[in-house]
C-alpha cells in the first residue's frame, strides 16, 4: 500500500504539485495521466522515492520514504522501475540486463519471468539486436527480477507503436493481477482499458477520473 | 565484475583507447626517464667500482670533472698499511671530429688492462686507444685531434660501460697536459677490507685539499648522481601527475557519457560502492594493460637508443625488477586514484535523470 499525504513540490519558484493526497492499494493498477508538463512524472518520481517532495509524506508499505536508511537496499527489495527509454545497458546481453540487480539464487524465477514475457528467444542477444517492443519487455523483466512489491513505470509505451503499447499495458495488467502493485505515468489513453484506477494530473493537482 | 568491466571498456572503445594511450605514454615516460638516469649512474658507478675500494678527489668539489688531485701524494698513500694498489684517472670531455662531446680518460699505466683491446697496443706518449663505438664513427681511423693536439690511434678496446666504449683513453701525463691537472681522482685498492676506514682516515690526514671516501659511499653521496636521481624523480612525478589527470579527466567524460547506465543501476538498487568498484576495476584493467604495453615500449625504445649512433652509446637505460615493481605500483596507484573521483560521481548518479529526460 502506498499512501501520499499533503505532497507539495516546487522546482525553484515554480510549483509542480500542490497538496496532493493519494492512496494506492496493494495489487492495484494505477494510472497517472495528464498532458506533457502536467506534473505526472514528478508525482511518480515522488511516489517511487526518486524525488523528495518539498513538503508532504509518502509511506510505502508502511515505511516513510524519508526515514528509509538504505535507499538502495529499499529500492532493490521493494521497487521495480520501467522507463520510457528502456535504458538497457548496451554491452550486456538481454539476460544479463535482466539479472543485473537480481539475486543469483533466483535463476529459476528469472527463467520463468523470461518465458512469461515471451523473450526467451532474445535473452542472449544484445539490446541493439532486438525490436523496441522486445526491449521494453526486457526492461519490464528487469523491473520484476527482484520480485518487487510495486512497479513504477514512466511512459512505458512512449517509444512504442499502438500494437506494442497494448501488449505492454496488458503485461502490466497481468503483473498487477498477480499481486504486484503497478503505477504508470502516461499520456497514452489506451491505459483506460487496463487500469483499475485513473488519476488525472493537471496544473499540479490530482483528480480521480476512473 | 571483471568480465562486465571488460565489456564496458570494449563498448566505449574510443574513450578506452584514449585512456589507454595516455596511460601508456605516461608510464613509458616514467620507465624511460628512470631507466636512463639509473643507466647513467650505473655506468659511471660500475666504472669507479671496478677500480678499487677508495676514491680520493679534490675536497669540496661538486663534480669529478673539476677535481684536481696532486699525484705527488701517491707515494705517501702507497706507504699506508693495507694499501695494495693506487691508480690515477683523469676524466674529461672534448669534441672529436664531428662529434660534439666525447669522454676522454687519462689513465695511469697500472689500470690500462681494464680496457680490453680488440687490436693494437696500450697507448704511449701521443697515442690513444679508442672505444669500439667511437672508432666506428671516426672518419680518420689512424689519428684524431683533441684540444688541438694530434694523437695516433694505437688500438681499439671494448667496454661494457657505454661512456668508455664511446670514449678515448690516453696516458695520464698526456691527459694532464690536455686538461691542466695532475689527476681527477686516485683509485685505491686495499688489502683487507676491515681496515678500509682506518686507511681512509690516514689518506685524509695527508692533505687538507683532498677528500677520501669508500667507493660505495662516494657513489651514494656523489652530487651528480643525486642531481640525476632527483631530476628523474621530478620528471617521473610530472609524468605520473599527467597520467593521473588524464585518467581522471577522461574517466569523468566517460562517466558523464554513461550516466544513464549508472542511473539505471541506482534505480535498480545496486549499491554505490559496487558502482564505484566496477569503475575502479575498469581503470585497473586499463592500467595493467597500459603498464604491459609501456614496459614493452620502453624495452624497445631503450634498445633503439642503445643501438642508435646518435647517442654514442652514452645513454644506456636499465630496467630491473625493482624498477618494474616500482612503476607497477605507481601505475596501480595512478589507476585507482585517477578513477576514484569519477567513480564516486558515477555512484552518486541520481536516477531521477532517467525520468526527467523528456518527460513531464
Amino acid at each position: 500500500m502506498i499512501v501520499a499525504t499533503g505532497i507539495h513540490h516546487k522546482y525553484g519558484k515554480e510549483t509542480a504539485l500542490r497538496d496532493i493526497d493519494i492512496h494506492i492499494a496493494q495489487g492495484s493498477f494505477v494510472a497517472l495521466t495528464g498532458e506533457s508538463g502536467s506534473g505526472k512524472s514528478t508525482l511518480l518520481s515522488i511516489l517511487s522515492t526518486l524525488l523528495r517532495p518539498t513538503r508532504g509524506e509518502v509511506r510505502i508499505f508502511g515505511k516513510n520514504s524519508k526515514e528509509v536508511g538504505n535507499i538502495d537496499h529499499f529500492r532493490k527489495e521493494t521497487i521495480g522501475f520501467v522507463f520510457q527509454m528502456h535504458y538497457l545497458i548496451r554491452y550486456l546481453r538481454i539476460r544479463q540486463n535482466i539479472t543485473l540487480a537480481a539475486q543469483k539464487k533466483d535463476q529459476e524465477y528469472i527463467d520463468t519471468l523470461i518465458r512469461y514475457l515471451g523473450i526467451e528467444d532474445i535473452q542472449h542477444k544484445f539490446p541493439h539486436e532486438v525490436s523496441g517492443g522486445q526491449r521494453q519487455r526486457a526492461a519490464i523483466a528487469r523491473a520484476m527480477a527482484n520480485r518487487p512489491k510495486v512497479v513504477f513505470a514512466d511512459e512505458p509505451t512512449g517509444s512504442l507503436d499502438s500494437k506494442n503499447s497494448q501488449k505492454v499495458f496488458a503485461l502490466l495488467r497481468d503483473i498487477a493481477d498477480k499481486g504486484t502493485t503497478v503505477v504508470v505515468a502516461t499520456h497514452d489513453t489506451a491505459i483506460m482499458d487496463f487500469a483499475d484506477c485513473i488519476y488525472r494530473v493537471e496544473d499540479g493537482t490530482v483528480s480521480r477520473i476512473g | 565484475m571483471f568480465v562486465n568491466a571488460l565489456r564496458a571498456l570494449r563498448a566505449n572503445s574510443i574513450k578506452t583507447a584514449l585512456i589507454y594511450i595516455s596511460m601508456t605514454f605516461a608510464v613509458t615516460a616514467i620507465f624511460l626517464i628512470t631507466a636512463i638516469s639509473h643507466g647513467i649512474i650505473t655506468m659511471y658507478a660500475s666504472m669507479l667500482q671496478r677500480d678499487g675500494d677508495i676514491i680520493v678527489t679534490q675536497a669540496k668539489i661538486a663534480d669529478t670533472f673539476f677535481s684536481d688531485v696532486d699525484m705527488a701524494l701517491i707515494p705517501s698513500i702507497r706507504h699506508i698499511d693495507g694499501v695494495k694498489k693506487v691508480s690515477a684517472l683523469i676524466v674529461g670531455a672534448s669534441p672529436v671530429e664531428n662529434l660534439p662531446i666525447v669522454a676522454i680518460y687519462g689513465s695511469s699505466a697500472n689500470r690500462m688492462q681494464h680496457y680490453k683491446l680488440l687490436w693494437g697496443h696500450y697507448p704511449k706518449h701521443s697515442q690513444v686507444i679508442v672505444g669500439q663505438a667511437l672508432y666506428q664513427k671516426l672518419g680518420t681511423k689512424k689519428s684524431l685531434t683533441i684540444g688541438g693536439t694530434k694523437f695516433h690511434i694505437s688500438g681499439v678496446y671494448t667496454s661494457d660501460v657505454g661512456f668508455e666504449n664511446g670514449g678515448v683513453v690516453m696516458p695520464l701525463a698526456d691527459a694532464g697536459t690536455l686538461f691542466h691537472k695532475s689527476a681527477s681522482m686516485l683509485l685505491i685498492t686495499v688489502d683487507m677490507h676491515k681496515k678500509i676506514n682506518a686507511v681512509i682516515k690516514k689518506i685524509g690526514a695527508l692533505s687538507d685539499t683532498i677528500e677520501a671516501k669508500s667507493t660505495r659511499s662516494f657513489i651514494q653521496h656523489y652530487n651528480q648522481f643525486q642531481l640525476i636521481n632527483n631530476s628523474s624523480y621530478a620528471i617521473s612525478f610530472i609524468a605520473f601527475t599527467m597520467g593521473l589527470l588524464s585518467i581522471a579527466s577522461l574517466m569523468t567524460i566517460t562517466v558523464y557519457a554513461r550516466r544513464d547506465e549508472f542511473g539505471i543501476m541506482r534505480a535498480l538498487g545496486i549499491a554505490p560502492k559496487k558502482i564505484t568498484a566496477s569503475l575502479i576495476v575498469e581503470s585497473l584493467i586499463l592500467g595493467l594493460v597500459s603498464f604491459t604495453s609501456a614496459l614493452s615500449l620502453s624495452f624497445a625504445t631503450l634498445f633503439i637508443i642503445k643501438k642508435s649512433s646518435l647517442f654514442q652509446g652514452y645513454i644506456n637505460g636499465e630496467i630491473d625488477m625493482t624498477l618494474v615493481a616500482m612503476v607497477l605500483t605507481a601505475t596501480i596507484f595512478m589507476s585507482v586514484v585517477g578513477a576514484l573521483l569519477p567513480a564516486y560521481s558515477a555512484a552518486k548518479t541520481d536516477p531521477i535523470i532517467l525520468i526527467q529526460r523528456g518527460c513531464a
